[in-house]
């Protein structure tokens, strides 16, 4: 019995030490991928729990902070997922419709590019991604896409399942998965380059 | 001939819009040889295309990359509140 007390009170320290060297960094990471404080709190929360109850599994050979950052990804990630499918089942209509016109906004009826969209050239795209001035830039452009679209590109880029497994756990068929992340892509390239590359 | 010939060739071209999806669907699952070839023709004829494309697998990089960036951004801390919470509950 004592044992135990012992044990619970070292899982309490060693979870308490986690909370104060690791939750800045959960913290900022959950925000800047759900852009809402009370769900970044919820996350970060929900993260040390997991962790609380599952440290027998973690094993020292690996960083805590890696270990921590891996569960707070899968709670990420189901979090767009769900927000994902809840949205795409509210209003699946309303996006098939305006597709003719969201690409007119790049293409002429030709289906060649309109001529003041035409993709430039960038320069320098060596170092940006150091760069935290583009990341905001990025940032903001991914806030401005529909919010499925944005949560498609959220849960995709923050795990490391492949698209085909993805579609499976989503029951939705590929060609509808990849039109998606086209049009998001689309969208979020135009603002990039308005944005930061200049025109 | 020349009827087939322009048959075939029309039948390998594609729309600068078809050619942007072929280039998305590429980074994410595979394409098929009529359309790889299809693809290769088009951007070879295509600047706007090719410059698409090396934007979209960028941004692919980067969102793949991002975030051992981001995570020490000062502007995104919690509150002092939410983490004397947080510890709290765990002495519990």
């Amino acid at each position: 019995m004592e044992e135990l007390a012992d044990y619970k009170i070292n899982r309490t320290e060693i979870i308490s030490e986690w909370v104060g060297k690791y939750s800045d960094s959960l913290y900022s990471w959950a925000f800047y991928k759900t852009t809402h404080r009370e769900t970044a709190e919820d996350l970060v929360q929900d993260t040390f729990l997991s962790a609380f109850q599952a440290i027998d599994k973690f094993e020292n050979k690996s960083e805590p902070k890696t270990w921590l950052f891996s569960i707070l990804n899968n709670k990420i990630y189901d979090y767009h997922r769900k927000k994902f499918k809840n949205l795409s089942s509210v209003l699946p209509n309303k996006e098939q419709k305006s597709d003719e016109d969201f690409d007119s906004n790049f293409f002429d009826d030709n289906d060649k590019w309109i001529q003041e969209n035409r993709p430039q050239q960038w320069n320098d795209t060596q170092n940006l991604l150091d760069n935290n001035e583009f990341l905001a830039v990025l940032h903001y452009c991914m806030e401005n896409l529909p919010e499925t679209w944005n949560s498609a590109i959220q849960f995709k880029y923050i795990s490391e399942k492949d698209s085909d497994d993805i579609c499976k756990e989503l029951g939705i068929n590929t060609t509808n998965y990849w039109q998606i992340l086209h049009r998001a892509k689309l969208k979020l390239r135009q603002c990039v380059e308005n944005k930061w590359f200049g025109r | 001939m020349k009827k087939i010939m322009f048959k075939i060739m029309n039948l390998m071209m594609l729309s600068c819009k078809k050619a942007t999806e072929l280039i998305d669907k590429k980074i994410h699952f595979r394409l098929s040889n009529k359309e790889n070839f299809q693809l290769i023709l088009h951007k070879s004829m295509c600047d706007a295309c090719k410059a698409y494309e090396e934007h979209s697998r960028f941004l692919d990089g980067v969102l793949k990359q991002e975030q051992n960036k981001i995570e020490n951004l000062d502007k995104y801390r919690p509150t002092e509140q939410f983490k004397a919470n947080l510890i709290n509950k765990f002495k519990k």
